[in-house]
């Protein structure tokens, strides 16, 4: 009685998964980018990436690559203001050949704005007064998707050529949240590897 | 190490051509700068283009609350601005102006006391040029606010007003009126009858002064009604602001946010009238025939209260609620010889 059951089993189709855990060889890259900012911004950002963690399935050769990221960049808004951002990531980096991968990170930062031209403002005894380098400090928040291409079609691909929309919000700004719409392109490099622990997962089928 | 010095070198020179920034160069036949004036939470650009050499500044009061003065920055004024330097100057939470958290701080006296700021800036700036406000719609409001007040009125030499709310109730009263009245006439001959007919209908039972939702409704017939008589608009609520998503911010503060709702039914209220007596310098008031939103009784009571020696009131027979974009010439034609009177 104990092996009917098992048995009714073999006469459909099993997939067992099984999953190791090793550590594994990736790589830590770094990237600068022009960046365009809707409606009329224009800037630049660099930045690094660090994988902390992969997972490979066996079958399909794809890699999942988890890193974190920091980024720096300037951008200005014609008559308006000139921004540095700094932002914290945190991403997925989806490899399926060697000539390319995809990356989606949410990324939280700092904005700090300074204003084209000068700034007045009256103090309390009612006299002007001109203030330097004013601006103001937001926080931003947002995810971006990037494409990666290999330069070379080589297996070791060491320059990568970068598309990176993005969508974030600066808060508070006028006491609610300013969305804005970006588009980075640039390239990327692949600095070097380094050990980190991977998550192998494998399907038997029968 | 080579990577290294090429990174920073690419970093140094993206930095100097991105991070540049707009100083003031002294008067030009040709300007094109900015300034900011921050008070109170709200940082408010004022870009002034045109010729700063006439040593004649037209500062642009825009309408709203919560529009921009970029939507001027067009057509319109360019005339203008070939004679005179024309400053537009962003209201707090309008436009482009920013600031972190501000909303609670908007409102009329706050707004007029950011005016008297930007007008003693502009003077300080461009010293010895004779200043003159152009003030549209709510804007009419706020400049009245402001000419009314301590002594502002002696910073300049003159004020235009088109199309200006210096008496809300009043223009309610009055636009509602207008529509009934325009609506029974268009009605008789035959024209967009369905449309008519229900601005009739509810403004015959509704009382704009009775709650700020019904003025709403009104406001917006009054819009459609101008679509209705063949007063064709250039512009789109999309060139309000130079940037679609400042648009977006002003917008929800101020309708979808209790202090946004607070300071606009704060304006229900809001009449100048029985002050203007005490604004004595040259006016001259623009106004289209085809008001609904503004009605020409606002610019008459204008007409009869100002305390000005020199008072004037244009009516312009195509136009709506924005005479300087239906009829930009002639009322180009108004501002430049109202100016070279009293420059």
């Amino acid at each position: 009685m104990k092996s009917v059951l098992p048995s009714i089993c073999l006469l459909f189709s099993i997939t067992l998964a099984a999953q190791d855990s090793a550590h594994i060889q990736r790589p830590v890259f770094l990237y600068g980018l022009a960046t365009y900012d809707l409606p009329k911004s224009y800037g630049f950002s660099i930045g690094t990436s660090f994988p902390f963690g992969s997972k490979i399935k066996n079958l399909t050769s794809s890699e999942k690559d988890e890193f974190v990221s920091a980024e720096f960049g300037e951008y200005r808004h014609p008559y308006g203001y000139t921004s540095i951002i700094f932002n914290a990531g945190i991403g997925i980096r989806y490899v399926r050949s060697p000539q390319h991968f995809t990356e989606l990170c949410f990324h939280q930062g700092v904005m700090r704005t300074v204003y084209d031209g000068k700034v007045y403002e009256i103090d309390q005894y009612g006299n002007i007064k001109e203030l330097r380098f004013f601006g103001r400090t937001y926080l931003t928040t947002g995810f971006s998707y990037s494409l990666n291409w290999a330069l070379h079609n080589r297996n070791q691909n060491l320059w990568f050529v970068q598309l990176k929309p993005s969508a974030w919000a600066q808060y508070p700004y006028n006491s609610f949240l300013k969305l804005h719409l970006s588009l980075q392109a640039g390239v990327s490099y692949r600095l070097k590897n380094i050990n980190v622990r991977s998550r192998s997962k494998h399907n038997y089928s029968s | 190490m080579r990577y290294v010095h090429t990174s920073i070198s690419v970093l140094f020179l993206a930095f100097l051509f991105t991070g540049c920034k707009k100083e003031f160069t002294g008067l030009s036949s040709n300007a094109n700068e900015i300034f900011w004036v921050t008070n109170k939470g709200a940082d408010m650009p004022v870009r002034v283009m045109g010729n700063t050499s006439s040593k004649i500044i037209i500062l642009i009061i825009h309408g709203g609350p919560g529009d921009g003065s970029y939507d001027y920055a067009n057509y319109e004024t360019k005339r203008l601005r070939d004679k005179y330097g024309v400053a537009f100057w962003d209201q707090r939470n309008a436009g482009a102006a920013s600031g972190t958290n501000n909303i609670d701080k908007l409102s009329l006296p706050q707004m007029i006391n950011d005016l008297e700021l930007v007008v003693k800036v502009l003077k300080l700036r461009y010293q010895g040029a004779d200043v003159f406000l152009y003030a549209h719609s709510f804007g009419g409001l706020l400049a009245t606010g402001y000419l009314v007040k301590d002594s502002n009125q002696n910073q300049l030499n003159g004020w235009i007003e088109i199309d200006g709310a210096h008496n809300y109730p009043l223009s309610n009263t009055s636009s509602r009126k207008m529509l009934m009245d325009t609506a029974q006439s268009e009605i008789n001959k035959g024209n967009n009858i369905l449309q008519w007919q229900k601005i009739l209908s509810y403004c015959s039972s509704h009382d704009p002064l009775s709650t700020y939702e019904i003025s709403s409704q009104i406001e917006s017939y009054a819009h459609d009604a101008e679509n209705y008589m063949g007063i064709e608009r250039k512009n789109s609520i999309l060139t309000l602001a130079e940037d679609p998503s400042d648009q977006l911010v002003n917008y929800y503060n101020l309708f979808y946010t209790s202090s946004g709702n607070d300071f606009l039914q704060s304006l229900e209220s809001a009449n100048y009238s029985d002050q203007l007596y005490k604004i004595k310098i040259p006016s001259l008031l623009l106004w289209g025939q085809f008001d609904f939103t503004v009605p020409p009784d606002v610019g008459e009571d204008g007409m009869t209260n100002l305390g000005s020696a020199y008072k004037k009131l244009v009516f312009f027979p195509h136009s709506g609620h924005h005479p300087m974009e239906t009829e930009t010439d002639l009322v180009e034609d108004e501002i430049i010889a109202f100016i070279e009177t009293f420059k």
